[in-house]
């Protein structure tokens, strides 16, 4: 990341430490693409091991892997690449990114909106709800209900209501 | 188990951001938890009327007042919930009822203000133009303002204001000036179809950072900027002429981006403009007929791209960390002679990593050809293949580089390209549509079978 502030942060570790009690080390670098990691490095409290309550060891390696594709650390050093050469590094990406979504299973994809979302790791969080709205598109709604196990809880009543509200949704 | 339900409200609304907007709205029905999702939903977007109420068979009149209802209704419902807004958008034809309808519109802009709304936009078709209401300098969150078909008589101070939007708008040049110093975390000004100008002047803007301005009407006279902070300045006048305006940027040291499209310039005008800019990186210049000549010197311009400037005769360049250079639609000398060049720019060609030519009927390939690559040794050489022409091109362009005779300049100390050239081959040749590029030794047999694409040639110097 080429926040003015990464460039404190060295090559320092911190240590994650996953709900079920696992430890993840990561360079400071790669874990300041988290909102919260970097607010708890600029105000110096990483010292020892940073519980995170609501992120699951395969989750959080998933989380990892991700931010480790995500960051470069060498910003200032890299030559400017060529246009070209920029765009394809874009595409190339973009790529990664959709097979890494796409690999992910209902429950996987699950816990990783909620790791992104406690985490507060945007790109990750805005991919992951693209790859769900994806799966809803274009579905009706008795599909969606089907696909995610949604029971009706409306009367007959209620549900011509609301279709009769937003009629033009509906037709 | 029904997980995806029990995620927390600003991830399903994330979500939902993905989703087209009839189908969020349409969520409404999975259940009561999803109704009360929809009903939150912090983004409120009317894109237009007659997406919403299409296939009823009333008149316009009839759907723009149930348009109007359902807008009604779901910002007050919104406005039950004790939440932000993040995002107002609406785009309206109020046809005639003006008086009727600007109540509403009003209200509305009131509403979203009391909901601390971040972005606004507010775009509005009406003969007679609206006039945007007093309440809006009570906008204290408000980061991102759009306004379209608005009147704005009075300037306004919003302090979060960071991104200000104004198209098809009538303000006066005091209020746009007023606006712009008293914003004062303003960092983009975008104006469009503005027609109350005719000298435009801002200063005082301290954190401004970009500027785009397009079509304007002949009445503009001169642009004045004084603002340090400036680092991107677009200007196209978009007129059926060449506006022929002053522009003064002395006060904008710090420019790293100028693109200006259909500008009466004089080259004196034209290099005085940029002799102020020390520091730019991309230089764009579109549609100014009246230059002949263009001679930049720079250590930091990174990329310029000159289009459809039919007047040109002479392009000097000096430029020694340039990366990108882009030449189109612009007038190609028909004969090329390689010691009368050499004569007046004598470095020798560097070598480059891609080079695209593109050619038409009425080009001389020889001279075309012998131009460029006195210029620069290209790595890369790619060519487009969409036409008869091109095929052409191509074969003749390969027949070129296959076949070169080099006793051309035996007896000269400098030699043209013919005899640098070591080898050359094929790369790939790449569909528009599948993006994957094919690789075969026959690819220039097969030239007129393949789709429409673009040619890659690899070049050893």
């Amino acid at each position: 990341m080429s926040t003015p502030s990464s460039s404190v942060f060295s090559y320092r570790v911190l240590k994650l430490k996953s709900s079920d009690g696992e430890i993840f080390e990561v360079k400071q670098t790669v874990a300041v693409q988290s909102g919260v990691l970097k607010q708890m490095m600029e105000d110096g409290c990483t010292e020892g091991e940073i519980p995170l309550n609501n992120v699951d060891s395969p989750t959080l390696a998933k989380i990892i892997e991700w931010c480790n594709k995500h960051h470069d650390d060498d910003v200032e050093g890299r030559v400017l690449s060529q246009e070209k050469e920029k765009e394809k590094e874009k595409a190339d990406m973009k790529r990664w990114e959709s097979e890494f979504i796409d690999a992910l299973n209902r429950d996987e994809l699950y816990f990783l909106l909620i790791g992104s979302n406690y985490m507060n790791i945007k790109e990750l969080l805005d991919c992951a709800a693209q790859k769900v709205a994806g799966m809803v598109k274009g579905k009706t709604p008795e599909a969606i209900r089907e696909m995610f196990n949604i029971q009706s809880d409306f009367t007959e009543e209620e549900e011509k209501a609301i279709r009769k509200e937003n009629q033009w949704a509906f037709n | 188990m029904d997980r995806f339900s029990e995620l927390p409200d600003y991830i399903i609304h994330q979500i939902m951001s993905y989703l087209p907007k009839k189908e969020s709205a349409q969520t409404s029905i999975l259940s009561k938890r999803w109704e009360g999702l929809f009903a939150s939903y912090p983004i409120l977007d009317f894109p237009d009327s007659y997406t919403y109420l299409s296939n009823e068979k009333y008149s316009r009149k009839h759907r723009i007042n149930k348009f109007i209802e359902f807008v009604d209704a779901s910002l007050l419902r919104f406005c039950q919930q004790k939440l932000c807004m993040q995002k107002f958008r609406l785009s309206i034809d109020v046809l005639d009822d003006h008086e009727g309808s600007f109540a509403f519109l009003d209200k509305w802009i009131r509403l979203a203000i009391e909901k601390k709304v971040e972005e606004l936009d507010f775009d509005v078709q009406a003969y007679r133009m609206y006039t945007l209401p007093q309440e809006i300098f009570l906008a204290k969150s408000v980061t991102t303002l759009k306004l379209g078909g608005c009147k704005l008589e009075n300037p306004f101070i919003i302090h979060s204001l960071k991104s200000l939007t104004l198209k098809d708008a009538r303000i006066n040049e005091e209020v746009l000036q007023k606006i712009t110093s008293q914003c004062t975390s303003l960092e983009d000004l975008f104006l469009s179809d503005c027609c109350g100008f005719t000298n435009i002047c801002l200063y005082n803007a301290c954190k401004l950072k970009i500027i785009n301005m397009q079509k304007f009407s002949w009445k503009l006279r001169s642009i004045k900027i004084v603002v340090p902070s400036l680092q991107q300045f677009i200007f196209d006048s978009e007129s059926y002429r060449e506006l022929n305006i002053v522009i003064d940027m002395a006060g904008c040291p710090n420019l790293k981006l100028l693109k200006l499209s259909n500008v009466g310039f004089t080259e004196q005008k034209f290099h005085e403009l940029i002799s102020k800019f020390s520091l730019l990186e991309d230089l764009n210049v579109c549609r100014c007929d009246p230059l002949e000549q263009i001679k930049i010197s720079s250590h930091l311009l990174k990329k310029f791209s000159i289009g459809y400037c039919y007047g040109l005769k002479a392009i000097d360049i000096d430029t020694p960390n340039l990366l990108s250079f882009t030449y189109d639609t612009c007038p190609i000398p028909n004969s090329f002679s390689f010691d009368e060049f050499r004569k007046c720019s004598p470095s020798p060609p560097k070598e480059v990593g891609n080079l695209h030519l593109q050619t038409d009927f009425t080009s001389n390939y020889e001279a075309f050809l012998d131009g460029v690559l006195s210029i620069c040794y290209p790595r890369i050489l790619s060519v487009n293949n969409s036409c008869q022409a091109d095929c052409f091109f191509i074969e003749w362009l390969y027949e070129k580089l296959i076949n070169k005779d080099d006793n051309c300049c035996n007896i000269h100390d400098i030699k043209c390209w013919r005899h640098y050239l070591k080898n050359v081959k094929i790369e790939s040749f790449i569909p528009y549509k599948d993006k994957k590029p094919l690789h075969l030794d026959s690819l220039i047999d097969r030239l007129r079978e393949l789709p429409t694409g673009t040619f890659y040639f690899h070049l050893d110097w």
